[in-house]
């Protein structure tokens, strides 16, 4: 889709491009907002939201990276408007509510995201609920990609590290 | 002789980044040094705990999108096509007033069914519920 021609031709391929990330982009959407309703939310208002910015996504970029950017300001947005009903730490109420059967390991990993750098957090989120490639993950961190890979490193590291401690 | 193990090459070996030569020093490196070889164990272990979280936060939301408009405009195109078969086959055959009006009609015709087709088109972009494009389903 070359840049800045938005043409009606191109919604179609923007709804096929979004159909192949969508249950990932859930998947991080919950992760971050801790419950599927809003993360559900989260992924509408973000096809919304990067239809209407379609003419600014750059065809050498990757679109996954492109896309999850914006589902992220999404997310953020929702947050905010909704930090009030929060009753738990917001970053880890995901993974907490997925393990309720799977008590201590995923509320480990929920508490410790938590308190883990937040650009850590994020490379972890983007790789694992994201499913992202070293490649995305470089896009959508905006770092070179001969650096994810120790980028990833420490933030296993220090979750490993937060894990341990508590 | 292979370099010294660097401490994020445990994340490559364990995301399959390393090429095969590099993935095959490290590992035999993690083999002969027991703190590599714990703190490998760490994060591989911690690598699985994820994934398995995260492929039960996977599920499918329905998402909508807008109408492209592809049909709009097919819609101008064919009230267009009528207007020219109109001018084309019957006018020559009417009295010059009557055919006057005909050709007339016919172009409000086609003026009036852009205009239509435009409104919708904005009542659209500003509504989310035209046609579910990604159905949702139970999660895997």
């Amino acid at each position: 889709m070359p840049k800045g021609t938005f043409q009606p031709v191109q919604q179609a391929q923007y709804g096929r491009l979004i159909e192949e990330i969508i249950e990932r982009a859930a998947a991080y959407a919950f992760s971050i907002l801790g419950n599927r309703h809003d993360a559900e939310d989260a992924v509408q208002q973000a096809a919304l939201r990067g239809l209407e910015r379609l003419a600014m996504y750059d065809p050498a970029r990757s679109f996954k990276a492109w896309w999850f950017a914006v589902l992220r300001n999404c997310c953020i947005d929702m947050l905010r408007s909704s930090r009030a009903r929060k009753a738990v730490a917001i970053e880890s109420a995901g993974l907490r509510q997925i393990a309720e059967s799977k008590a201590s390991d995923c509320e480990d990993l929920g508490a410790g995201l938590e308190k883990i750098a937040s650009e850590h957090a994020e490379i972890l989120r983007l790789r694992y609920f994201g499913n992202m490639s070293y490649r995305e993950l470089s896009e959508a961190m905006s770092i070179p990609e001969g650096t994810v890979m120790s980028r990833l490193h420490y933030a296993r590291k220090a979750l490993a590290e937060e894990m341990k401690a508590n | 002789m292979a370099r010294p193990v660097e401490e994020h090459e445990l994340s490559g070996l364990l995301d399959g980044q390393l090429d095969p030569e590099r993935a095959r020093e490290v590992r035999e490196a993690i083999l002969a040094d027991e703190r590599l070889k714990v703190e490998y164990e760490r994060l591989a272990g911690l690598d699985q705990q994820l994934i398995a979280s995260a492929r039960e936060a996977i599920f499918r939301p329905a998402v909508s999108l807008p109408s492209s408009g592809l049909s709009a405009y097919f819609a101008i195109i064919l009230a267009a096509a009528i207007f020219v078969l109109v001018v084309v086959r019957m006018l020559p055959k009417l009295k010059m007033l009557f055919a006057s009006a005909i050709a007339v009609n016919a172009l409000a015709l086609v003026v009036l069914v852009a205009v239509l087709v435009l409104l919708c088109r904005k009542l659209d972009s500003s509504s989310a519920e035209n046609y579910p494009v990604l159905p949702a389903s139970r999660s895997k």
